[in-house]
């Protein structure tokens, strides 16, 4: 398995904080926010990784992280021009993935569980995972029933549960396929949600409730608390 | 009265946080780090403030302050080539300042007081220079003053022994002879120009003037400060 990792957003819902500094440079505690994602995936065993920068800020996420060396991975990086949202960023990198699965992460979601076990146990299709939410209108949001997803909706306004499908992704190859026939949403982009869609309707998603914290640190209040509790519940 | 904010250093204490950015850019809770130590000098009624940082990140200065018009102020920037103290730094202020007093405010110091009726004060004329205290839990780690009736009478740096537990903080207030002060200094051990040798300057004058902070004051300078500072500043939003 490879992994992926976003950090090509504008990071406007931080306002001043993000003119000098990407969103996912910011600091978390003690460290960049990306080095979370980068730990995650390296403490899953995943050595190949590819960050996805946008243009502007290419060059101080390389400056940053260099080739990967400190983290014990190998780093690329493949740069999305345009701010097209995440299906668009993960389509770029196609051609690395010759059947290959995929592990993608959105860069601002800071959460403590490992992906260890999910990611070796992983047999093809997708996977998702789920923290139960305070404010389910601002996520995806699964319906759960028996042990199974029953549907999926993107920042629905009457949410028919409360929990959010989090920022981290398990893909099998074919995942590129299923993009290729995606239809944009309202907004123009093509949504991840749609894409996990594809796969619920295949009965081929699966998913796991995250047992520690999980935040969305893209807003000033998500980016402090995810500093909160890196600092309270390092081991 | 002009302002002056000492944005320099490596912040080195920080890394990895620094990596791609000068510390005074990172963020305490909401706003870049600077903005507070801005936001004081402009709510005391400054307009004209100069920025004074050093190599590699001084356009990023630019990019988020911009001329200073957001903030209803003129932002001037001046560019420290190498590291040489508080002091040093200060000294590049000459021209812009000239001739007039001026408001010294390092970059990384956070306060919940207002400066407003201190400066006020200042501008009477009372007092030749002008420094601001914080009781603190463990001042060896600071300059310490000792007041005695009322009138501070010495300023130490680091010392083993404390005679006080309050710290001079990284804000001051100086006469237009500053920079001749500065120039007469000679570097410390650490071959720097300090800042507490131009305080014990005005000290000895016998004039040098304190306000003794009631909020809180933090730097934020270290991960932990840097955290503390952002923990301060929610609290006081309460």
């Amino acid at each position: 398995m490879k992994g992926v990792i976003l950090c090509a957003g504008k990071g406007t819902r931080l306002k001043e904080l993000t003119k000098a500094i990407p969103k996912c440079l910011l600091p978390v505690y003690d460290k960049p926010m990306i080095y979370y994602s980068i730990e995650k995936l390296a403490q899953a065993g995943i050595n190949d990784i590819i960050i996805i920068p946008n243009y502007d800020n290419e060059k101080l996420f390389r400056k940053a992280l260099g080739n990967g060396d400190k983290f014990g991975v190998n780093l690329s990086y493949v740069v999305q021009y345009k701010t097209e949202g995440p299906v668009v960023a993960l389509s770029l990198v196609k051609g690395c993935f010759y059947k290959k699965n995929i592990a993608l992460l959105f860069g601002d979601n800071i959460f403590q569980d490992s992906l260890e076990t999910v990611v070796k146990n992983f047999n093809g299709g997708a996977h998702v995972f789920l923290k139960k939410v305070n404010d389910p209108e601002r996520f995806g949001i699964a319906e759960l029933s028996k042990g199974k997803i029953l549907s999926l909706e993107e920042k629905p306004e009457h949410p028919k549960s409360d929990y959010a499908v989090a920022g981290v992704y398990l893909y099998d190859s074919k995942v590129f396929d299923h993009i290729k026939n995606l239809k944009p949403a309202s907004n123009g982009e093509l949504g991840i949600t749609d894409l996990n869609k594809v796969y619920l309707n295949n009965d081929e998603l699966n998913f796991n409730v995250l047992q520690g914290y999980w935040v969305d640190a893209g807003t000033p209040d998500g980016l402090c608390s995810a500093g909160i509790l890196s600092k309270v519940y390092r081991p | 009265m002009k302002g002056i904010i000492l944005a320099g250093g490596m912040g080195t204490r920080l890394s990895p946080l620094t990596k791609v950015t000068n510390k005074h850019l990172l963020p305490v809770y909401d706003k870049p780090m600077i903005y507070y130590p801005l936001e004081k000098l402009v709510e005391a009624g400054l307009k004209d403030i100069m920025i004074i940082t050093g190599p590699e990140y001084a356009g990023h200065f630019v990019n988020v302050l911009g001329n200073g018009e957001e903030f209803k102020v003129n932002l001037t920037y001046k560019y420290q080539k190498e590291a040489g103290g508080i002091a040093q730094a200060l000294s590049l202020a000459e021209k812009f300042v000239d001739g007039e007093s001026c408001a010294v405010i390092l970059g990384d110091n956070i306060y919940e007081d207002s400066f407003k009726t201190a400066i006020q004060t200042f501008q009477t004329g009372m007092f030749s220079a002008y420094v601001f205290l914080k009781k603190v839990e463990d001042p060896k780690r600071f300059g310490v003053a000792e007041i005695v009736n009322g009138q501070l009478i010495g300023i130490e740096e680091k010392p083993a022994k404390p005679k006080s537990n309050l710290a001079v903080t990284g804000f001051y207030l100086y006469p237009p002879d500053v920079f001749d002060i500065v120039k007469t200094l000679k570097p410390s051990e650490r071959k720097e120009l300090e800042i507490t040798d131009v305080n014990n300057h005005y000290v000895k004058g016998e004039n040098m003037g304190y306000h003794l902070l009631k909020g809180f004051w933090t730097d934020a300078g270290t991960i932990d400060s840097l955290y503390r500072a952002a923990a301060l500043v929610i609290n006081s939003k309460k």
